[in-house]
């Protein structure tokens, strides 16, 4: 019987030759389109070998060869990995080449190595898959490695510069002469332009790493563009260059999505338009690329009228450290970062970026993103003033440097709060508990904490004040201060306790916004909604516009929401993990179909809290999820709401 | 003929309404069960061309619910689509080092005998194109 090959290849072209090279030789083969395809078919046909492209879309090789040897199906088939010469040099040296083939593929090397692997000749099967195994943890741990030391160093680059931010802050606050300020507004400009340098370079291991989000938040289309332009001019100026925008009248004025990568994009397109020009203009215009009930895409053009770009470097423009020509980095600057990171922010948006350029005629950049459109719910609970009475706190300031005490100090008063400062996290400690022993009511309003210090740490400090506050009773809100902005980082904060972070250098008006949850305490009045409770278009798509089906699924499950609250609630007291991520699951089930997505997004958090048995935290999150659960409650007994439904269908039916 | 019949099996009665409805709407037969032991017997009695399973339920889960169905003979060719609320796979699978945890789900849904997965919640367009695409591919016309 023939031996069964399976090929998981992307390219038609590639599949078709090797197709040939083994039909040839007298295997049976079976090919895969993409990585997911294969796992299917090799669970399904156990072949007696598999060959991997390494690169593909979605899912490379490397990938589909670990997901492999995680289903116990397929854990025992070998695999040969094709990999093209570039891609070698990334990878490993030792035995684990013999099962990665280079590509263009030679045709009796192949053969032989599926002959020897089919056969159990040379290595055996065990041992080649080992070899790929650990191979393949070692690529993932250099990658991670490299992730670890970025977030490890833009905290080294941001500490000193959140110093230098804090103190022109402050002195720009004095009475200088106007030379003074010239000075000061200078630095504080080059202080500004340093930070959003460290933050692209953050920014871009977060991208490759997988841990950037999108916003999904309400707003302007003309803001980002503005906001560009307003960058940018400066530097079009002292060039000499014009610069102008057009937004196509079509296009809603108002829609969802974040509004500063949008801008993050195109100021990199346009500031790079600019480095690269030296007479003439830009032009950014923006167009609807497609417009639908619910959603827009737009298609953005960044037009200049510079030194253009040779046809074979379009492509490879768009990866990190690559400029068109090595010599433009002399010649123009930068370290061309810009485009590498509009890439995948892009892709994140659902859009493609590209470019048509040709020498000595200018480039083109184009990018499409897609963005959901305004409903008018969500609109009208925007419009809502969201006006947070002045409330003066008394907030414990765990932090061990004296410049940052002294800059965090001093905005803290100005905006009218009262301060206790701890030098590091066992004195914070000590601080929350004496308060505790001495009788005053509610120890301290919120904790500011730092989460590198010496002695102990923010992340310890955190812990051992939540386990205190297990005899205590109360729950003090506590925001970490930290320079890390990696994911994993915040979800360290999150783990430990944490209500809330703060990114250093800490600006005082994100600060003022890190307080806004804290100062309305839950049991007065429902605060001014800030986002509206149900994304009415959301639960309109799942229910596939039947207002009729949405109504019977918004009283079944509201009739559900009080017991299994109450289920929550006891679980948490009781400290049971599981019943908890039982029960919030379900919760966040019924959410989501709702479209309540702030509600969902509450009970997912309680889920993964039950899911990895820390439940810090929960009784707050549980608060949370009740306030958010009222809204939706309230937003449902409404009954204008399905009016506003049907409306909205019919609009969009006709 | 009429399109084919699809069996919801759900704990979340609110989840089961929306998706019969939404079947219903689009022409097929649809019938419901609460759990997985409801959900087994109807699927013998009324053999199905396709069963919509919840992952996560109380009692029988839906995986053990998948092996079941694989083990009787007359259910065992039935196509069946998982209902995840786990989510997040398919969108990190660029991220080398976290795929581990996050398809160990669908892992074992595909060893069960799973063919498709849909990530809570689900919308009725992602719902029927899914549902249509499965029966296709078990040899359904559609």
């Amino acid at each position: 019987m023939p031996k069964k090959i399976l090929l998981v290849e992307d390219s038609r072209t590639e599949a078709l030759r090797t197709r040939l090279i083994l039909e040839r030789a007298g295997y049976q083969i079976t090919t895969a389109a993409n990585g997911k395809e294969g796992l299917i078919k090799a669970a399904e046909e156990k072949p007696d070998a598999i060959l991997l492209d390494t690169l593909m879309p979605q899912m490379g090789g490397f990938e589909v060869c670990g997901r492999l040897r995680l289903d116990p199906k397929t854990l025992d088939i070998p695999v040969i990995i094709l990999a093209a010469e570039d891609e070698r040099a990334n990878m490993p040296s030792g035995d684990a080449q013999n099962c990665i083939l280079p590509k263009p593929l030679d045709p009796t090397r192949l053969v032989n190595r599926i002959h020897e692997l089919t056969n159990g000749n040379g290595h055996t099967p065990g041992d080649v898959q080992a070899e790929l195994r650990r191979a393949q943890r070692q690529v993932e741990e250099a990658k991670k490695s490299r992730t670890d030391f970025l977030a490890n160093m833009s905290h080294e680059l941001r500490t000193p510069l959140h110093e230098i931010m804090g103190m022109t802050d402050l002195l720009l606050g004095t009475e200088l002469t106007s030379e003074q300020q010239g000075f000061i507004n200078t630095t504080r400009t080059s202080s500004n332009a340093l930070l959003s340098l460290i933050n692209d370079v953050i920014e871009f291991s977060e991208l490759e790493a997988g841990q950037l989000t999108l916003e999904q938040k309400e707003f302007d289309l003309a803001e980002p563009l503005e906001r560009t332009i307003e960058i940018a001019t400066p530097y079009a100026t002292d060039k000499g260059l014009d610069l102008s925008t057009n937004i196509a009248p079509q296009i809603p004025k108002r829609l969802i999505g974040d509004a500063n990568r949008v801008r993050q994009v195109l100021s990199n397109l346009v500031t790079n338009g600019i480095k690269f020009t030296e007479r003439g203009a830009i032009l950014v215009r923006v167009d609807a690329e497609m417009q639908r009930d619910h959603e827009v895409e737009l298609h953005f053009r960044v037009k200049d009228t510079g030194i253009g770009i040779p046809e074979d470097r379009h492509e490879i423009i768009f990866e990190p450290f690559q400029q068109a020509d090595a010599s433009a980095t002399r010649r123009y600057g930068g370290m061309g970062m810009g485009l590498a990171l509009a890439k995948p922010l892009v892709k994140l948006m659902s859009g493609k970026i590209w470019v048509e350029s040709q020498v000595g005629q200018g480039s083109t950049f184009h990018f499409t993103a897609t963005f959901k459109r305004v409903q008018s719910a969500a609109r009208a609970a925007v419009a809502a003033p969201a006006s947070a009475p002045v409330q003066h706190l008394e907030i414990l300031l765990a932090e061990d440097s004296p410049t940052n005490q002294l800059i965090a100090v001093a905005n803290l008063k100005k905006a009218g709060h009262l301060v206790t400062v701890a030098n590091n996290g066992r004195i914070a400690v000590q601080t929350f508990e004496e308060r505790g022993r001495r009788g005053h009511r509610s120890f301290f309003d919120l904790i500011l904490m730092d989460v590198a210090m010496p002695e102990m740490d923010g992340l310890e400090a955190t812990k051992a004040i939540r386990e205190k506050e297990k005899s205590l009773g109360g729950h003090t809100p506590i925001i970490a201060m930290t320079a890390f902005t990696t994911k994993e980082y915040r979800d360290k904060c999150a783990a430990a306790g944490m209500d809330a972070y703060v990114s250093k250098p800490v600006r005082i008006d994100e600060l003022t916004k890190a307080f806004e949850p804290f100062l309305t305490p839950a049991s007065a009045e429902p605060e001014p909604a800030a986002v509206a409770p149900v994304a009415l278009q959301e639960a309109l798509e799942i229910v596939g516009g039947d207002v009729d089906l949405l109504k019977s699924a918004v009283a079944l499950s509201l009739n559900e929401l009080s017991s299994q609250f109450a289920d929550l609630q006891q679980a948490l007291a009781q400290q049971n993990a599981k019943t908890v991520e039982a029960k919030a699951h379900r919760l966040k089930g019924i959410m989501g179909n709702l479209g309540a997505l702030a509600a969902r997004e509450v009970a997912q958090r309680l889920e993964t809290m039950g899911e990895q048995g820390n439940l810090t935290g929960g009784a707050a999150a549980a608060q949370e999820l009740d306030r958010e659960m009222a809204r939706v409650v309230g937003f449902f007994s409404d009954p204008g709401w399905e009016a506003r439904a049907r409306a909205s269908q019919g609009a969009s039916n006709g | 003929m009429g399109k084919a019949r699809v069996l919801c099996i759900d704990d979340d009665i609110a989840q089961l309404t929306v998706m019969a409805g939404i079947l219903k709407n689009d022409g097929y037969e649809v019938d419901t069960a609460k759990n997985g032991t409801d959900g087994l017997k109807k699927a013998h009695d009324w053999q199905p061309g396709l069963i919509i399973l919840d992952i996560m339920m109380p009692g029988m889960d839906g995986y053990e619910v998948c092996r079941h169905l694989k083990k009787d003979e007359v259910t065992q060719n039935i196509a069946v689509l998982m209902l995840t609320a786990k989510g997040g796979v398919e969108e990190k699978v660029d991220h080398a080092y976290e795929f581990a945890g996050k398809v160990k789900d669908r892992l074992k849904g595909f060893d069960s005998g799973a063919m498709e997965f849909l990530t809570k919640p689900v919308k009725a367009k992602d719902l029927l194109q899914r549902v249509k695409a499965v029966l296709w591919a078990s040899g359904f016309p559609v």
